[in-house]
């Protein structure tokens, strides 16, 4: 019996897309029926198994203005042709293209759990902002390599759908390895079976090691993201600043019962009523001095002097407080995430100083 | 794109290397804004430079992490 044709949706730029060139930049969606451009050649890779069914195309200049908007905008003609797979790119070199496939990647995958494959370079910001939700094949910086990396990007997702039958998500056993499919790193963790026990093989790959002989790790040490540096105050006169501590203060009886140790948690507090009544939540320093003075960790005094004196706009009033001790950078971002919604959703606060012990 | 943020602490090093933008290189852990061996009004004078410090940060481009002292950039 022959198998039911898996559905495809590709998502291309206004040039690969054949709307135009940079002249056609700004052009919103629109949707062609099957396969356009590189389309051609993926569907030539995907053979029978496989049709795309619609091509879903967008200008870079209208994309990356604003990327989560429009990636939501895509999601939706995506989601139309309820597709089994989807395809971006690939981008190779372009930065707003990689913005936009990663996006469109991370929008489809989120949503609609279906493996999602995109292609690009190294050094584009697509890469290092989208690569934890979406597989991103390793690309050249031209378009000249283009069948190669459409036939990886083809390969791998025979072998994301092949393995979905046993795959248990949970764990991740069938989660090809990023060296053997040429993609980068999803930071995923994957378990596999082994017959030696984690002491033997620690031991024979400390040996290894000492013997100056070859060995692989197990564990890749966290690789952090460029963070693109925001823009500067432009009138601090104006500006109203807040302040944030990693530093554990926390009002008296740590109300949100933020840990002293591998704490998860933050919490926004009044900073005038903090300043009358507060602890340290913090086991990863000596909290006397924080305990005698709070302003040696949160600069209150200093701020509302500058605040009086015209200097600086107005100091916000909620003060975010997290305690950074032995936690784990991963949620330490996440709690960044966190009170930056926070904050932006609050729409007046122009920057922040973050004191750290 | 987001607000700018300044990070003050002591150990300027995990800073860079977890990418923060921003960074002025704090007092001490222990009171990464002050100085318990000065006097209360020396104290709040020296956790005013840090300050002014990080607010001068907050009003350069950078192009990645970038470290400024006390003493001098």
């Amino acid at each position: 019996m022959a198998e039911k044709k898996l559905k495809v949706v590709h998502y291309l730029n206004q040039f690969f897309g054949q709307i135009g060139g940079e002249e056609k930049a700004t052009t919103g969606f629109t949707v062609k029926e099957g396969p356009v451009g590189p389309g051609l050649a993926l569907q030539k890779e995907l053979g029978d198994r496989a049709e795309i069914v619609a091509t879903v195309i967008c200008g870079d200049d209208h994309f990356a203005v604003n990327p989560e908007q429009c990636a939501e905008e895509g999601l939706k003609l995506v989601a139309s042709y309820q597709p089994n797979l989807f395809f971006a790119g690939p981008a190779f070199a372009a930065g707003r293209y990689s913005i936009a496939c990663g996006a469109m990647c991370k929008a489809v995958g989120t949503e609609l759990g279906i493996p999602v494959i995109t292609g690009m370079h190294e050094e584009v910001p697509g890469m290092e902002i989208y690569r934890k939700y979406a597989f991103i094949c390793k690309a050249p910086n031209i378009a000249r390599g283009m069948p190669e990396v459409l036939r990886n990007m083809a390969r791998l997702a025979f072998r994301l759908l092949s393995g979905e039958r046993e795959m248990r998500l949970l764990t991740r056993e069938n989660l090809p390895k990023p060296e053997e499919h040429n993609y980068f790193s999803r930071n995923l963790l994957r378990n596999e079976y082994c017959d030696k026990t984690i002491a033997e093989r620690s031991v024979e790959k400390l040996v290894a090691k000492l013997q100056g002989k070859p060995f692989e790790s197990e564990v890749v040490p966290p690789r952090f993201e460029r963070v693109i540096p925001p823009a500067p105050i432009k009138d601090l006169s104006k500006c109203e600043i807040a302040l944030i501590s990693d530093g554990g203060l926390v009002p008296k009886g740590n109300p949100d019962g933020l840990a002293r140790r591998s704490n998860l948690r933050w919490g926004g507090y009044d900073i005038e009523a903090l300043f009358r009544e507060y602890e340290v939540t913090h086991a990863g320093y000596f909290n006397d001095h924080v305990l005698e003075r709070p302003d040696r960790l949160v600069p209150v005094d200093v701020m509302r002097d500058l605040a009086k004196e015209g200097k600086i706009g107005k100091l916000h009033r909620t003060f975010f407080s997290t305690s950074g001790c032995t936690t784990v950078s991963k949620r330490c971002g996440e709690m960044g995430d966190e009170m930056g919604a926070v904050i932006k959703k609050s729409g007046i606060v122009g920057a922040a100083i973050l004191t750290s012990t | 794109m987001g607000i700018p943020v300044v990070q003050i602490t002591a150990i300027p090093s995990i800073a860079q290397m977890l990418g923060v933008n921003r960074i002025v290189q704090g007092r001490a852990v222990t009171n990464p804004v002050g100085d318990p061996t000065l006097t209360k009004e020396q104290e709040k004078e020296l956790r005013r430079k840090y300050v002014l410090k990080a607010l001068e940060l907050l009003q350069k481009d950078v192009e990645g992490p970038t470290v400024v002292t006390l003493e001098g950039d």
